[in-house]
């Protein structure tokens, strides 16, 4: 089932990910022939690499990874005219959770981080918000009888 | 009940079993004088760490994973055992862990048992290298503990294990803890590293106390019972090897943190995207910089393994780092809803709400729910309304 999962990506997510599998083969071909770390000029490569020297399962299993997420994936497309008031991916959402405002976007799981304002769309909150419009008041369930209502006030794309 | 519903649930009760750990003092340090020793959890995180950055680097051909896994669960026997003293038996503490892990699923059952076996009567190269690094971190603990004074434990104990070390490069770092205690070595790479990551045991967590919350579980307890979360929890198709090595250094820093007061608040639901963002890159380049502080007298391939490890975890980078860090937001909440037991006046309230924001991986979100229902009475999926 896994294999057949879709990841939700935006453009810059997809940029990022195929520089690094482009670094990844690189360090790969280097590791394969033995060659001096001094071939690598940068700094950042020649970091990864001397953390790759070791294990390269890791590394094999990540170029695995970056290729299968790259036969799957899915562009966040930008909503029509139409849908802009709906919550999608890639919308940044403000709303009111509990009297308080508060503000992320909403993005695929690869490129979620709530600490940087990245809600996942399989997440909680992502899941309850998506297809909402401004002005709804939505109720997530969190445990001990305890109902966390968030109000959304605006959407952007 | 499904299946994995049994399943979560058997994991979250053994979980809780070896939560003892955490509590439990080694009983080798009763007598000695010293006052609030380490915690079974303490030693068994300090001896993970050691096993596999020595492993790494003996170059004896050792399988890392099944390393970490002996380590992690050596001293799971003491668990079923109240009598603080008294040497037991091999056959009693087979028993033990057996009796332990019963419940477990077949799989974890059984892997349980073997790395366990493979400590108690080592046949394999693992389990012989981390019965010599179990002696080599009590040394270590003792000279923290004891100093370097002549002492009637302290001799001993060291002609003792130096006779007992086996591998050339375990002898080599014996010597290498010998000439920085006793000899004029300043600067000793391993052991310098080893005991900044000893400081885990006594640094209490920052977000605790930035949340006025009395625990008093160490940083290296919480990290020994993230590490066998995870390996509980680990799926199939992500590598083990490498969200065991996250899982114990993923609170590294904290080693510092608990030295300085920078109690930033990070929580959603709290600021506008823009400021979560400005906090999370500040708050990420002082953690990187303890980081690398902790490993400054490290070689450049292992504060490099270090800080990768760190970074991917921290940053949700890869799918192992992505998993690690969902399992330590859920064990943060098991330990929060343990201690709301006996004080009710932990306020759940906020850190439930993180688990709506942070938790999307269905494995770790199935683990919250079980949580909820063992401890909030009654079933709380997460859904909307």
């Amino acid at each position: 089932m896994e294999e057949q999962k879709k990841y939700y990506l935006t453009k810059e997510g997809v940029k990022k990910i195929r520089e690094e599998l482009e670094n990844l083969l690189q360090l790969k071909k280097i590791k394969l022939k033995q060659e001096d770390i001094s071939l690598l000029h940068s700094d950042e490569l020649n970091a990864e690499f001397l953390s790759f020297h070791e294990d390269f399962d890791i590394l094999e299993s990540r170029i695995q990874e970056l290729e299968h997420i790259l036969h799957n994936f899915e562009i966040i497309k930008k909503s029509s005219k139409k849908e802009k008031n709906i919550v999608d991916l890639g919308a940044q959402v403000l709303v009111e959770v509990d009297g308080e405002d508060d503000e992320f976007m909403i993005v695929g799981t690869l490129e979620a981080n709530p600490s940087e304002g990245r809600i996942s769309n399989e997440s909680p909150v992502g899941k309850a918000l998506m297809g909402r419009k401004v002005g709804e008041t939505i109720l997530i369930n969190c445990p001990a009888q305890i109902e966390t209502t968030f109000k959304i006030k605006k959407i952007r794309y | 009940m499904s299946k994995i519903e049994k399943e979560t649930k058997n994991i979250l009760n053994f979980l809780l079993q070896i939560e003892k750990l955490k509590k439990m003092k080694r009983t080798l340090w009763s007598g000695s004088g010293v006052k609030n020793p380490e915690t079974f959890a303490e030693h068994s995180f300090r001896m993970s760490v050691m096993s596999w950055i020595l492993a790494r680097e003996a170059k004896e051909g050792l399988d890392f994973k099944k390393i970490i896994k002996i380590s992690l669960v050596h001293d799971l026997p003491s668990v079923c055992f109240k009598k603080k003293s008294g040497k037991r038996n091999a056959a009693e503490n087979k028993k033990a862990v057996k009796r332990l892990s019963r419940l477990l699923p077949p799989h974890l059952n059984k892997d349980i048992c073997q790395s366990y076996l493979e400590y108690e009567k080592p046949a394999s190269k693992e389990g012989k290298f981390v019965r010599q690094v179990d002696k080599i971190e009590t040394f270590l603990q003792a000279l923290e503990y004891l100093g370097n004074k002549p002492n009637a434990a302290l001799e001993p104990l060291r002609k003792e294990i130096k006779e007992s070390i086996s591998s050339p490069h375990l002898l080599n770092f014996f010597s290498e803890i010998e000439r920085k205690f006793f000899g004029n070595e300043k600067k000793s790479g391993n052991v310098d590293f080893f005991l900044e990551v000893g400081k885990m045991k006594k640094r209490i967590r920052e977000s605790w106390a930035a949340k006025k919350i009395k625990i008093e579980s160490a940083v290296a307890d919480d990290s020994f019972m993230l590490a066998m979360a995870v390996w509980f929890f680990a799926p199939k198709r992500l590598n083990l090897e490498e969200m065991f090595k996250m899982a114990l250094i993923y609170e590294i820093c904290e080693a510092y943190i608990g030295e300085k007061s920078f109690l930033e608040k990070i929580f959603p639901g709290l600021f506008v995207k823009t400021s979560k963002e400005k906090l999370f890159k500040k708050e990420w380049r002082k953690k990187e910089a303890y980081v690398k502080k902790i490993c400054r007298n490290c070689n450049n391939s292992l504060t490099n393994k270090i800080v990768n490890l760190w970074s991917k975890c921290k940053g949700r980078k890869t799918a192992e780092g992505n998993f690690v860090n969902q399992m330590y937001w859920a064990m943060t909440m098991l330990e929060l809803l343990e201690r709301w037991k006996n004080d009710k006046k932990i306020f759940l309230r906020s850190w439930t709400k993180e688990m709506i924001y942070y938790i999307d991986n269905v494995v770790v979100l199935g683990f919250l729910n079980e949580m909820y229902k063992k401890y909030l009475n009654g079933k709380n999926e997460f859904f909307e309304q």
